[in-house]
């Protein structure tokens, strides 16, 4: 049975229907203080994440965190030093605010993965490919926080890596409101060039029926 | 000549004047497929115009950086002949729309290795001893020796030229950057099949000083560089 989500653009998202428990994942970037500060819209984008977080871990599912943290600078450079841009590791904004508590301790089901990226794109220097493929897990649902950055980044190393995205328009909490719309309205042009967008309603009325609900 | 270029958000390299043994142009997929007529993006039904406007001014700045001895590597989008290399997925959203890679067109099959839409165009095309990248997504690092390649050459600095501004352009050099590279965007050499999101996308590039470099216009880089 093919199963899509209702609404998502520019096609019914997955194309091959196989919205199933053990082949989604949720992913979702940029859960730090550094970034959760720099969007008047992450309180809400959070309480979105948190509710989709345990709808899918409900059915099998599993939930990816990433931190992204500066890289270390190329040896031999000149000086000055490269600018920093994203937080050093360890240091103040790295870490998950205490806003995101909920999302970071999910449990519908096995604990969220909690992996650093060296970089903006969730995959550069980190497990994340790893952990996605040994899992089966091939089909992503992408949403964060710093959309035009974070979200953004990741997602382009996601499709080129061949994995199936969803991004939740609602579970992006963007830093600039218009460049984070254009950033969606990229993701749709020439037939969803890096996949589709969709609203969390609408992934959660198409999840399958899970075998328990998330607050059994 | 100052050897810096008037660029925003910041004069740019970073790191002071430029140095064409450590700086890199980069052009990317100026290919058939995607600015010239029967290609895969005349096929999707958008305006050529929007993608072809960089054409004269990267020209102009390839003259020039050739003169100069700069390392120039050109990218190509395509795929394998047997289609081994394409995800299902993004073979399925290209037959969805009517211009399924692999099929025949006016320039040959859509995107794929060898065929005439896969060639860079003329008014820009690779001359004797420049690199070509061929890459099978849109990012130009992901599964290339475009890494190595420029790490052995010793680049440490890239100019961008190519299209589309808002894809293959912004996945390469977001991810040059994570890379650590120093990454400068020629906003006329580049266009976008939106032009709204090509604007947008030369913004985010501004962002938070800089997030992935600096933008400016060629005539900033032509200045800076004497030519």
């Amino acid at each position: 049975m093919r199963r899509t989500v209702g609404g998502s653009d520019p096609y019914p998202w997955p194309y091959d229907g196989r919205l199933e428990g053990a082949s989604v994942a949720l992913v979702v970037v940029g859960v730090q203080q550094h970034w959760f500060d720099r969007s008047d819209h992450s309180p809400r984008v959070a309480a979105v994440l948190e509710r989709v977080a345990l709808a899918v871990q409900a059915v099998g599912g599993v939930v990816v965190l990433v931190q992204h943290c500066e890289p270390p600078a190329p040896v031999g450079w000149p000086a000055p030093a490269k600018p920093r841009r994203l937080p050093e590791r360890g240091a103040a904004g790295a870490a998950a605010p205490a806003a995101l508590g909920s999302l970071v301790a999910s449990s519908g089901g096995p604990p969220p993965l909690l992996l650093e990226a060296s970089g903006l794109n969730g995959f550069h220097g980190s497990r994340l490919d790893h952990e996605l493929r040994k899992a089966g897990r091939d089909h992503l649902i992408v949403g964060g926080f710093g959309a035009e950055l974070t979200v953004d980044t990741t997602l382009r190393g996601a499709n080129d890596r061949g994995y199936e995205c969803l991004v939740l328009s609602d579970g992006c909490a963007p830093i600039d409101v218009a460049l984070g719309a254009r950033a969606l309205s990229s993701v749709t042009m020439s037939g969803g060039i890096f996949g589709a967008v969709g609203e969390s309603a609408d992934l959660l009325a198409a999840l399958p029926t899970p075998c328990r609900r998330p607050t059994d | 000549m100052t050897g810096v270029v008037d660029a925003d958000p910041y004069p740019w390299p970073y790191d002071g004047r430029i140095d064409p043994a450590r700086t890199a142009l980069l052009c990317i997929d100026w290919q058939t497929d995607f600015c010239g007529p029967g290609g895969y993006v005349d096929a999707m039904g958008y305006d050529l115009s929007l993608t072809r406007a960089g054409l004269a001014p990267t020209a102009k700045v390839l003259e020039a950086v050739r003169d100069q001895g700069w390392l120039i590597v050109h990218t190509r989008e395509g795929h394998r002949p047997d289609l081994a290399d394409c995800p299902p997925n993004k073979l399925w959203r290209s037959k969805r729309i009517g211009a399924g890679i692999g099929d025949a067109g006016p320039a040959g099959r859509i995107l794929v290795r060898g065929e005439p839409g896969w060639d860079i165009v003329a008014e820009v095309a690779p001359i004797e001893g420049e690199l070509v990248i061929d890459k099978p997504g849109k990012g130009s690092f992901y599964a290339t020796d475009l890494d190595l390649l420029l790490r052995n050459a010793g680049i440490t600095h890239l100019v961008f030229t190519g299209i589309t501004t808002d894809v293959c352009v912004h996945t390469t050099m977001r991810d040059a950057n994570d890379r650590g590279y120093e990454c400068l965007l020629l906003s006329d050499c580049t266009g976008a099949t939106d032009y709204d999101n090509y604007l947008a996308a030369l913004k985010m590039v501004t962002m938070q000083g800089g997030v992935f470099g600096a933008v400016a216009p060629s005539s900033s880089l032509l200045e800076a560089i004497g030519a």
